[in-house]
């Protein structure tokens, strides 16, 4: 009796955990979201005035036609590949402590995905002419491939947040009485496709969430490649390289680890979600971070070894602007702060606020690391030796600032309509642990590593 | 009287200082006299073009001088693209090579950014041939790209959307067909208080 009362106190506590930023966000909630919504409209400004004034304003010339905006569209879909992919490899694997955190994220790898799709068009001088891709499309075009493999990867990434999300919707739909609204009742019954918990439509649900995780995999793979050979299908210096999908996918794995890790840190402390979300999921995420950044050091290490090896003359410009020349200081600063430190840090660190530091180290570092394989290539000289040169614009500044604050914003937002932590899946674990096993240990309680 | 001695002091006056900027004028034009560039392009062995432009101040060559190198080009319309720039030598010649990238007819001309104002060699033209082109010549594609790539992306692209739609549905009509009357009390979430 006492066991199972103990389990029922449990399950309250948990589900009023989740729900929190549904009932009651918080005080803080309101003016974050207001300066977070303040960053975005600034940068809609921004790029009102760019379609009105052209790409020159976002520091764009002839001689410099790639700019931010492919480093953006580089780096924020990147990390949402990481997130769906750490999702789904720790749900195949059935890693134990991965219940909290997989509804983080998954809605991280949605949110990142739209913000990050958005630089396709954000950094098109003629976006009105977008739709002729539509009805026009050219088979040989990396483009047309491009944008078909991250509209098949959104389609897989809804699908991958909404089905373990369906008891959860379930829950809301009981739990939460008149005060949530009559549409927000009518979107919980709707997309909660009545759920009840039967044997059957569990293994029915399982199998699905097994089979999208199994399939998110390849799909997310192939569609970061697909980006990566959007640039090595050219001639540029730099980008022409068979090394460039792996190289990608493992850029994309390494910051979407270290921004879920931000992320989950961020909503832990802000909804307190300490009793569920303790050190050994940030240590856990942190080794798997720190693999990811080794092997992608390996990779950078094997890119820059044979462009600088055989020295033609373009690809050794490349190699020379980025150790000694003009993007020096960057390159630099993103190996030594956003590899080799995070790592280290990642290692070492037994308090969340460090590996917390290293994980937004990561991040920062990889942007740079996508600005450094954008810049150099795009302002090689194909004609004499003067190199372009790319001005760094206050537009350029506020729309990645504003896309940036675009994440957090969207997180917020979709937890004030969905649980933050996947309570069917804690609870059903949970119950499937070995009875023997002290309750203390349940994965319900998140019990620091000594 | 005062009148006359006043007068005769101002067109003493004006007179000098007439003289004194004429003089000064000469002194100035003396000492920085207007600079000349002369621009050739020769091609070695290799096919490689030696860019050379001569600067002289009034037939003395001027060293140590940094001259820059321009090509005509009509890419998104007609400009000046820079190619470079070099030191002029102890014999007032500054050097660049320049691999051209395309054949044809094309129009170089050396810049020289003085204090005074900006000089320019009159415009060289040459004729290239055997240029190396930056952006590698297209070679036929290959038949197995032409006949079977496309295709089969397009077939693995169907398989892909017809998968997500299928475990969508199943996930959803599963579900929704079993209904939640059936549900069991079992689940510690259901007796939550």
């Amino acid at each position: 009796m006492v066991g199972a009362a103990a389990e029922r106190h449990a399950a309250t506590a948990l589900i009023d955990a989740a729900f929190r930023p549904v009932r009651a966000p918080g005080r803080w909630f309101w003016p974050t979201l207001g300066v977070l919504v303040a960053m975005v409209a600034v940068a809609m400004a921004g790029y009102g005035y760019q379609l009105f004034a052209g790409l020159w304003v976002a520091g764009y010339t002839d001689a410099a036609f790639y700019g931010i905006y492919e480093a953006n569209l580089v780096a924020f879909i990147g990390v949402s590949y990481g997130g769906a992919l750490v999702s789904a490899v720790l749900r195949l694997t059935n890693a134990p402590w991965r219940t909290p955190i997989t509804r983080m994220a998954e809605a991280t790898a949605l949110v990142s995905l739209l913000v990050g799709a958005s630089f396709a068009i954000i950094h098109l001088g003629r976006p009105e002419r977008i739709w002729q891709l539509f009805l026009f499309p050219q088979a040989a075009s990396p483009i047309v491939w491009d944008m078909v493999a991250i509209a098949t990867y959104l389609a897989a990434t809804l699908i991958f947040l909404y089905l373990p999300l369906i008891p959860d919707l379930a829950l809301a739909r009981d739990r939460l009485g008149p005060s949530a609204g009559r549409l927000r009742r009518a979107f919980y019954r709707v997309a909660a496709v009545g759920w009840g918990g039967t044997p059957h439509q569990r293994r029915r649900l399982n199998w699905s969430v097994g089979a999208i995780a199994v399939l998110i995999i390849p799909l997310a793979i192939t569609v970061h490649s697909v980006l990566a050979w959007a640039f090595s299908m050219t001639s540029r210096p730099g980008w022409h390289s068979t090394i460039f999908g792996p190289y990608f996918v493992l850029g994309a794995l390494y910051s979407g680890v270290a921004l879920v890790i931000v992320v989950v840190a961020a909503f832990r402390r802000a909804y307190q979600l300490e009793p569920y979300i303790g050190l050994r999921h940030f240590v856990s995420l942190s080794r798997i971070m720190a693999v990811l950044g080794a092997v992608y050091l390996y990779f950078t290490f094997s890119e820059m070894l044979t462009a600088a090896y055989v020295r033609t003359r373009d690809e050794a410009s490349i190699v020379a602007v980025l150790l000694e020349g003009s993007f020096a200081v960057p390159f630099w600063v993103f190996l030594i702060g956003g590899v080799l430190v995070p790592i280290a840090l990642s290692l070492a660190a037994r308090q969340v606020r460090y590996l917390v530091v290293a994980a937004a180290l990561a991040v920062v570092g990889m942007w740079l690391k996508r600005l450094l394989i954008t810049l150099p290539s795009a302002t090689v000289p194909l004609i004499g030796d003067v190199w372009g040169t790319v001005q760094v614009t206050w537009v350029a500044i506020v729309i990645t600032l504003g896309a940036a604050a675009a994440i957090p914003l969207g997180l917020m937002v979709i937890f004030r309509f969905v649980p933050i932590l996947a309570v069917d899946e804690m609870a059903e674990f949970d119950a499937h642990r070995p009875s023997a096993e002290p309750s203390s240990k349940r994965p319900l309680r998140a019990e620091a590593i000594p | 009287m005062i009148g006359r001695r006043l007068l005769f002091v101002c067109v003493l006056g004006t007179g000098a200082l007439v003289i004194a900027s004429f003089a000064s004028l000469e002194r100035a034009a003396a000492a920085d006299p207007p600079a000349r560039l002369e621009a050739v392009a020769e091609q070695d062995d290799d096919g490689v073009w030696m860019l050379r432009a001569t600067l002289t101040r009034a037939g003395v060559v001027q060293s140590g001088r940094t001259v820059e190198f321009l090509q005509q080009v009509d890419f998104f319309g007609e400009r000046w693209v820079p190619l470079g720039t070099a030191v002029t030598d102890a014999a007032g010649s500054a050097s660049l090579p320049y691999s051209p990238t395309w054949n044809g007819v094309q129009h170089l001309v050396a810049r020289y950014e003085a204090d005074e104002g900006r000089y320019e060699s009159l415009p060289v033209e040459i004729t290239v041939s055997g240029a190396i082109p930056a952006i590698p010549e297209e070679a036929p594609v290959l038949p197995i790209m032409r006949v079977w790539a496309f295709p089969v992306a397009t077939v693995v692209l169907i398989l892909v959307w017809l998968a997500l739609a299928g475990i969508l549905l199943g996930a959803v009509v599963g579900i929704a067909r079993s209904g939640p009357d059936r549900a069991t009390a079992e689940s510690p979430l259901r007796q939550a208080d």
